[in-house]
């Protein structure tokens, strides 16, 4: 059976290759085979492997080829369907399912074919040595992580995400992605081969991702030591032959020049979107500069933003974006000036309004700060951009320390007096709870020009007796470890006079807290919709801004929302988690950034972007089908009737005892009962069954599942031309990809009505559940085999006319080169197939009992188009529109 | 950009009053000061501190903005974990108030 070649490469440091070996062979290493490459070590690495012989096969090499022979080496010894993982000898497994989560990774997408993952250094300061980097155009340093910097484990990254790049020290590479691509480039003996790799496989619309799920303990340069220049000399001449290739090729990739004008320290909200968004516009195309809007001083650990501030070029930007406080935005010096701003009033200062006037274009956050804008006279074209959550580093699952004596933490933040109050809400949290109930307020004093007078303001408030609140002032956090100070508490406060926007309050609803905020200004409707809004006392004028109004917080209203959201929190935190999940896929930063660079292309001063190579997809291989039949289709689809006919063709389905045969059945479902049982045990160990499929599974339950699909493989392997079929698999199948060898997908289609009408006889099932079980079915089916070889088979055709549709099943087959089938003869398909079959029969119209989707899912496997390939259905309608 | 000083660690008052008899702000006070903190082997004479004066008069918005810095505090700009912070918050030694 097909499965994964684990290839570790050493040379010398047995020790090191020993702490290895050990720790991945205490993982779960489920059809995995481990090849052991020796670089010519002289070391006693021979001697050492020894003790392995029956659970690693050695490949010794006669001397050093360096990193990327040495891989090589171990792909050429690899069995030639399987995928290959690359690792060094400087890795340690401390995770169990690491090779699982890859494999999820993998096959989550069709045109994947490079998977890394979270690379943690030695404890105790547990850093992210690698979460999918980056190579940089100007110099060409490589970087481990987005933006360059060190950061500590927070949890960041954990979700699968594409990125340009990862580190060779670990490697998933599907086997489409080895044969469409090859092995590693000997142009390079180490370093930069990688980089090359993903690069080269880019440009075949190959996608490299970073399994979130799958973090790793790296030792990083064990594999390569140093003796005095060698790996330097490496380095250099490794990073000449990539220069030679790709320089030009990274420098054309940019549409043009565009300057970002704003701050990375204060204020603190600025700063954030010049942290995540000048990055994320790189990664767009854009080559991002970076200037401040005032002096401050630089963090010298941020790549991204240093390097931006040392480019420069001779003229004007293609486009400016000043994203700063609006009286800077007469400041903008590009061909196209932009700007990003908000107030914290109901109308922004007039002088702000005149500096506007010197952009082309304005955007604001929301409608709030529209009409504020507006109000004060600003005749600039106003956009909205909605600043999303940046769900790397913001979700339910960022670890923090925690109250020790589990009260009930609210979190407030407070950098300016006036505009955020803290006084208002820490008298009225004082009032609202007794000293002896277990809940306390925390209020973080942000580092700046007002945090003296916030604390001078405040200490005496909380002196005394009373409900606990406590201060954290006069520290300062590196910015990727906010979403830290949401997680040590249960609700985020937001009680504030001024109406600008605070990211913390909707980066709170990301993390799974509860927000309470003014319904005022940026935060009023974000608090209707997700969170505990507090009502407006008052309107009140800003006496450092006069003829500006901000909202003063009724202190009822938030003593009431604080009790409510105390009081509630065990229910609230049952569903914080879906709830943070739902919110962050609305809300998302790249999607923000998508749109900013849409924006900042408006006025034609930056080139179009350049065409994205099409899609990898495995069908695009010319490599023969293997044998291997996949029926998929919904329970009373006529999958029993399609698969008997495919082993009339000649398919095995497995031995007469292993199968099934039910009473609602009597010619049999060509089912194996252990594909059954696995199936069944698979919905059931995430809490759910054929009529109540689960939304996702527990990994244990998805390994467990591919064990014994495995097992199921290796019964069939011994005579392929062979078929599977079970209606469940429609749910599950996605899973079973990493072992099938170049399968073919049968899906048997059926209509809808008659299969929930045969359901609601058989099961007793209403039929708006049947369809929507249908539907169910279908679309994860269809999903699922997307990019891979399929056919589709229409259970009504075939009872029509079994000979011809017989023979076009055959005929399809026969185009992925599957051997070993042949059409039967007439009378054994006419002997097997007869219309009788076709129980259910219904009167009912399409139009009377599905849905919208239903009958556009219909209509796509109606005309076949639901085989045809999205990605090539999305170039085809943009070339239309073009 | 405001002309008064807020911090415990300077007297405003007097400060604002020195700095207004030499003719500058509070704050292009502090950055001469601290020039000629910065350079004791110097004799600090009147035609010295005309001098420092006219040259902080002429750099007006950088020193204010260096000055800006210099009140941040060293929080501002020094970071540390914020999950050792949070640790310390809540560990027993930790004055807190309320309870």
């Amino acid at each position: 059976m097909r499965g994964a070649t684990l290839i570790v490469l050493a040379w010398n440091q047995w020790p090191m290759t020993r702490r290895c070996l050990d720790s991945l062979l205490a993982t779960d290493l489920d059809a995995a085979r481990i090849v052991l490459v020796d670089n010519g070590s002289s070391d006693g690495t021979r001697e050492g492997i020894a003790a392995y012989a029956d659970r690693v096969r050695y490949v010794p090499l006669g001397e050093n080829l360096g990193f990327v022979r040495g891989m090589n080496a171990g792909i050429a010894a690899a069995p030639a369907d399987d995928d290959v993982v690359l690792l060094n000898n400087d890795l340690v497994f401390t995770q169990s399912d690491w090779l699982n989560r890859l494999r999820d990774a993998a096959y989550a997408a069709p045109d994947t074919g490079i998977v890394g993952c979270r690379q943690l250094g030695p404890p105790p300061e547990n850093h992210v040595y690698h979460s999918g980097g980056f190579i940089e155009p100007d110099d060409l340093w490589g970087q481990q992580n987005e933006s360059g910097e060190l950061e500590r484990d927070i949890a960041q990254f954990s979700d699968t995400r594409r990125v340009q790049g990862i580190a060779f020290a670990l490697a998933y590479i599907r086997r489409d992605c080895l044969d469409r691509i090859g092995a590693l480039d000997p142009m390079f003996h180490s370093y930069f081969e990688d980089t090359d790799y993903c690069l080269r496989a880019a440009d075949a619309g190959i996608a490299t991702v970073v399994a979130g799920a799958v973090t790793l303990r790296h030792d990083q340069h064990g594999s390569t030591q140093d003796d005095g220049g060698f790996r330097k000399r490496l380095w250099e001449a490794s990073r000449a032959s990539f220069a030679a290739r790709w320089h030009q090729r990274l420098r054309e990739n940019y549409r043009g020049n565009v300057l970002w004008q704003g701050t990375t320290r204060f204020p603190p909200a600025y700063a954030q979107l010049a942290r995540t968004l000048v990055r994320r516009l790189d990664a767009r195309g854009l080559r991002m500069a970076y200037a401040p809007v005032a002096a401050e001083t630089p963090n010298p650990h941020d790549f991204r933003l240093a390097l931006a501030a040392r480019r420069t070029w001779n003229d004007t930007p293609d486009a400016a974006l000043v994203c700063a406080p609006p009286h800077h935005f007469d400041k903008a010096r590009g061909r196209f000036r932009v700007g990003f701003g908000f107030g914290e009033w109901d109308r922004v200062p007039e002088h702000w309004a005149r500096a506007a006037s010197a952009l082309d274009r304005m955007l604001v956050p929301d409608a709030f700060q529209a009409e504020a804008f507006r109000a004060a006279g600003v005749r600039t074209p106003i956009g909205v951009l909605p600043i999303g959550i940046d769900r790397d580093y913001c979700h339910p699952r960022v670890p923090a320390p925690r109250n020790p004596h589990q009260q009930f933490v609210f979190v407030a933040v407070a950098e300016d007096l006036a505009r955020d109050a803290p006084d208002i809400l820490i008298a009225t949290f004082r009032r609202t709870f007794r000293a002896d109930e277990p809940v306390e307020l925390l209020i973080y004093v942000r580092p700046g020009i007002g945090a003296v007078p916030v604390t001078d303001a405040i200490a005496p408030l909380i002196a005394g007796d009373g409900a606990r609140v406590r201060m954290l002032a006069n520290w300062a956090f590196p910015d990727y470890q906010r979403a830290q100070l949401l997680a040590a508490g249960d609700a985020y406060v937001s009680a504030r006079r001024g109406g600008g926007w605070d990211p913390l309050a909707a980066e709170a609803i990301a993390c799974g807290k509860a927000l309470i905020a003014t319904e005022f200004g940026s935060q009023q409707s974000l608090v209707k919709e997700y969170g505990h809004g507090v009502a407006v006392a008052r309107m009140s004028e800003d006496a450092a801004h006069p003829g500006c109004r901000w909202a003063e917080p009724d202190v009822e209203s938030l003593a009431a929302r604080l009790r409510e959201v105390y009081e509630r929190h065990d229910g609230l935190v049952a569903k914080s988690d879906a709830h943070a999940e739902r919110f962050a896929q609305t809300h998302d930063l790249d999607e923000t950034a998508d749109r900013l660079v849409e924006c900042l292309a408006d006025a034609d001063t930056l080139s179009p972007p350049r065409a994205h190579p099409r899609a990898h997809r495995p069908t695009a291989l010319p490599r023969p089908a293997s044998g291997q039949i996949v029926v998929l289709g919904m329970h009373r689809s006529g999958t029993s009737s399609i698969a008997g006919l495919l082993v009339r063709m000649g398919a095995w389905a497995g031995s007469d005892q292993d199968l099934l045969i039910g009473p609602d059945n009597p010619k049999g479902h060509y089912e194996l009962a252990a594909l059954h049982g696995a199936c069944l045990k698979r919905l059931a160990a995430a809490g759910g069954d054929w009529a109540h499929p689960p939304e996702s599974a527990p990994p244990a339950a998805i390994d467990e599942f591919r064990r014994d699909i495995a097992r199921v493989i290796d019964l069939l392997e011994p005579r392929r031309p062979w078929l599977i079929k079970e209606p469940r698999l429609c749910l599950v199948v996605r899973e079973i990809l990493p072992l099938l060898t170049r399968p073919v997908f049968v899906h048997v289609v059926r209509d809808p009505i008659e299969v929930a009408d045969s359901l609601v006889a058989r099961n007793g099932l209403d039929r708006a559940h049947a369809l929507a079980l249908w539907e169910r079915y279908t679309r994860e089916a269809f999903a699922a085999t997307q990019g891979w070889p399929r056919v589709l088979v229409d259970y009504a055709e075939t009872i029509a006319d079994p000979i011809r549709a017989a023979a076009r099943l055959h005929a399809d087959l026969a185009r992925f080169d599957l051997k070993g089938l042949k059409v039967p003869e007439a009378k054994a398909i006419t002997s097997w197939i007869e219309p009788a079959l076709r129980r259910q029969r219904s009167d009912a119209h399409a139009a009377d009992v599905l849905s919208v989707s239903q009958r556009e899912l219909v209509a796509a496997i109606a005309d076949r188009s639901i085989l045809a390939d999205s990605a090539a259905r999305a170039a085809a309608s943009a070339r239309a529109r073009g | 950009m405001s002309a008064t000083i807020d911090s415990g660690f300077i007297d405003a008052e007097r400060l604002a009053a020195l700095a207004e008899r030499l003719g500058v702000s509070p704050r292009v006070l502090v950055a001469v000061a601290a020039r000629i903190a910065q350079s004791p082997e110097t004799p600090l004479d009147e035609e010295r501190v005309v001098a420092e004066l006219a040259r902080a008069r002429d750099a007006s918005a950088a020193t204010d903005t260096a000055v800006d810095l210099l009140l941040l505090g060293h929080g501002a700009y020094a970071e540390g974990d914020l999950a050792d912070a949070l640790a310390m918050v809540w560990s027993d030694r930790f004055s807190s108030t309320g309870g």
